[in-house]
């Protein structure tokens, strides 16, 4: 009996073993190709340009230098972080107004084309936003927003709307029936019971789409390149013009507003990673 | 005062699902009508119909004398006690119970007068500005109960209120909302349950659902009736299966000699039984069921005069004050006798079991009962209680 054990426990052992050394190993790796970029950009960011050129990738920088974070802050800085909140902050409550509303349909209404519908909308996640551009470019300017950070509302709302009525629905669908039931007992109509009861109850599903929205939207750039060109109306991922000449760019400035840029970002991702995962999988399990 | 009116009732949910067929009830103002049946026979779709969260395909429900099929949920002065006790997790004790009388733009002293008044009857006042995370079970289920009652509805609902509370629980609460019945007698109650012992010990009134293809056949109603009605005088075979515990026992027999007022039977195991049966309509060599109640079943001497029935023990289950004795029938089937705790047998041993002919219930091939007229009554049973 025992021999017949043996090999399959060894088995079992040189399996955990396994994975207990590959699965660190291979979070080390991964974590060393996320942070080693930044890090880069952190480094170089406190160099002057020519230390750039002159040192090599990797060297730390001969002292603290803050000269690029003066230049940018002292820039057009400050108007762009002012767009960029404008347009998010904007964005965001569209997108959590809108969505909601739909994914309360999608999950509780039955009416006809329910699923077809909800399918379209989920559809529209694979659509490549580049293929939109020049459509969008040209409407925008035919109703007089280009160059307005109002023209960047509409396509930053239509695009994050898929994704995240996708996961609100989700999340709604697994509100219990009778929580609906008692509210139309208690008195409710249908927007009653969304708004009493579902939106109440939707809270960490509503700051999932946030978090995750919010980070995409302030990084965004290929539709603020498009529909914006004057300084007054940048958004930030944009600053990084500011410090690129036709033949040379100042690569440390540059990396100075690329590290601005990302701080809020970071600091929301420390508040609210353990909701962006929970909404990821989500989304990814129940779908 | 209000009463309920179920006529020709019908759901269906597609083409070929059909949950309730052809139901046809009457509930008296202030009475507490169960309604009992196992899975599926749409039980808590009937209490979900008369709440008005629920479409009824056909028929009609009149709530007082108004006609209730159009009128929506909140409009019809019904409240409902759900299963999983339905509170509004973001809400503390007090919202949940206000919540409904805010929707009805009540006072707000009005409001609070109320809620206060039934957090008292249900000694609830500490658990107000808790959430419903941070109460128990039993105390989530008052909390659901209160909330009912503050909008002083002409209708209670319960669906299966209880089933997710323990077995000590249970037994509190269910006391508990038969108090606040009484004390709510202007009110009706429907109570949807699939707990015999629960139905006995509250209703005034039980309707009993059947499920499957008998519901196609009959229709969704087997019996309907005061507790001891059903349980005494069973309809037909469903009814007297579904209620009691152990179930009632069925034997087999053979119809061997029929007078206008006897019934002589021959079972499988060769024995002949006499009863006094009227209007039985029953011809010579008809199939029927003897059915027999384990409660009614007594052990006898071997040689007793009065010895009905001898199986052989093959199990016995002593509980203390009672036992349950199991015999095997030629069917295949068990026989279950009820006996004093102090009788004892053993296995394999023969048992000789006397019981009283008024006692037995006749069942013909198509599982209906024989006509009970007289037969209890001579024998004291009251009825009506």
């Amino acid at each position: 009996m025992s021999s017949s054990i043996t090999p399959v426990s060894g088995m079992n052992a040189r399996g955990s073993w396994f994975t207990r050394i590959s699965v660190p190993v291979l979070g080390l790796c991964w974590l060393a190709v996320t942070t080693l970029p930044f890090i880069f950009v952190l480094m170089t960011s406190l160099k002057t340009q020519m230390e750039t050129f002159s040192s090599s990738v990797w060297a730390l920088p001969e002292k603290l230098n803050f000269v690029n974070y003066i230049a940018v802050l002292q820039g057009g800085f400050w108007v762009y972080l002012r767009n960029s909140v404008f347009v998010l902050v904007l964005s965001i409550v569209l997108i959590l107004i809108i969505s909601s509303m739909a994914a309360y349909a999608f999950a509780r209404l039955r009416f006809r084309l329910n699923k077809p519908i909800f399918a379209l909308i989920v559809a529209g996640m694979i659509v490549p936003i580049h293929i939109t551009l020049i459509p969008i470019y040209l409407l925008t300017r035919n109703i007089g927003l280009y160059d307005t950070p109002f023209a960047l509302i509409g396509p930053y709302v239509a695009t994050a709307l898929p994704v995240s009525i996708f996961i609100l629905t989700e999340f709604m669908r697994q509100i219990p029936k009778e929580l609906e039931e008692a509210a139309k007992l208690d008195g409710c109509r249908t927007f009653g019971v969304f708004w009493k009861v579902f939106l109440p109850l939707s809270g960490p599903g509503l700051s999932t789409v946030a978090i995750y929205n919010g980070i995409g939207l302030w990084n965004e750039f290929i539709f603020a390149y498009v529909l914006t060109s004057s300084s007054a109306n940048r958004t930030l991922p944009l600053a990084v013009w500011d410090f690129q000449g036709q033949y040379a760019a100042d690569i440390p400035a540059i990396l100075t507003v690329v590290t601005l840029t990302s701080l809020p970002l970071i600091v929301a991702y420390a508040f609210g990673q353990e909701r962006i995962v929970k909404g990821m999988m989500a989304g990814a399990l129940k779908g | 005062m209000t009463s309920i009116t179920l006529r020709n009732i019908q759901k269906t949910f597609s083409k070929d699902t059909q949950v309730i067929k052809d139901v046809n009830l009457d509930i008296a103002s202030g009475e507490f009508c169960v309604i009992l049946g196992p899975s599926g026979c749409g039980k808590s779709t009937l209490l979900r119909m008369v709440a008005g969260i629920e479409d009824i395909t056909a028929g009609e429900l009149r709530i007082g004398s108004i006609r209730m099929n159009e009128v929506p949920a909140a409009r019809r002065q019904v409240a409902m006690v759900f299963q999983n006790y339905a509170l509004y997790p973001h809400m503390s004790v007090y919202d949940n119970m206000a919540f409904g009388l805010r929707q009805a733009k009540v006072d707000k002293n009005e409001i609070d007068k109320r809620v206060r008044e039934a957090a008292q009857i249900l000694k609830m006042e500490s658990l107000l500005d808790r959430m419903p995370r941070a109460l128990s079970g039993g105390q989530r289920q008052r909390v659901a109960i209160g909330r009912a009652i503050v909008r002083s509805p002409n209708v209670f609902l319960f669906d299966e209120p209880l089933s997710n509370l323990d077995a000590a629980l249970r037994v509190h609460m269910r006391s508990e909302i038969s108090r606040l019945h009484r004390k709510f007698n202007h009110s009706s109650a429907i109570y949807v349950t699939h707990d015999q012992t629960e139905a006995m010990a509250m209703a005034d009134k039980i309707v009993l659902l059947r499920a499957g293809d008998d519901l196609k056949k009959y229709g969704s109603i087997a019996q309907v009736g005061t507790p001891m009605d059903l349980y005494h005088r069973p309809g037909n075979r469903f009814v007297a299966e579904f209620l009691g515990s152990p179930r009632m026992n069925f034997l087999p027999a053979t119809v061997v000699e029929c007078s206008e007022s006897d019934l002589k039977l021959r079972l499988t195991g060769g024995e002949l039984l006499k009863f006094p049966f009227h209007d039985h309509g029953l011809n010579f060599g008809a199939k029927v069921t003897l059915g027999i109640r384990p409660e009614h079943m007594y052990p006898l001497s071997a040689d007793a005069p009065d010895c009905r029935l001898s199986r052989p023990v093959r199990q016995v289950e002593r509980f203390g004050e009672y036992s349950y004795v199991y015999m095997n029938l030629e069917n295949s089937e068990t026989l279950i006798a009820k006996v004093p705790g102090d009788c004892y047998f053993s296995v394999d041993e023969v048992m000789c079991l006397g019981f009283h002919p008024e006692n037995c219930h006749i069942f013909d091939e198509h599982g209906i009962a024989l006509p009970y007229t007289g037969r209890l009554q001579e024998k004291g049973i009251l009825l009506n209680n």
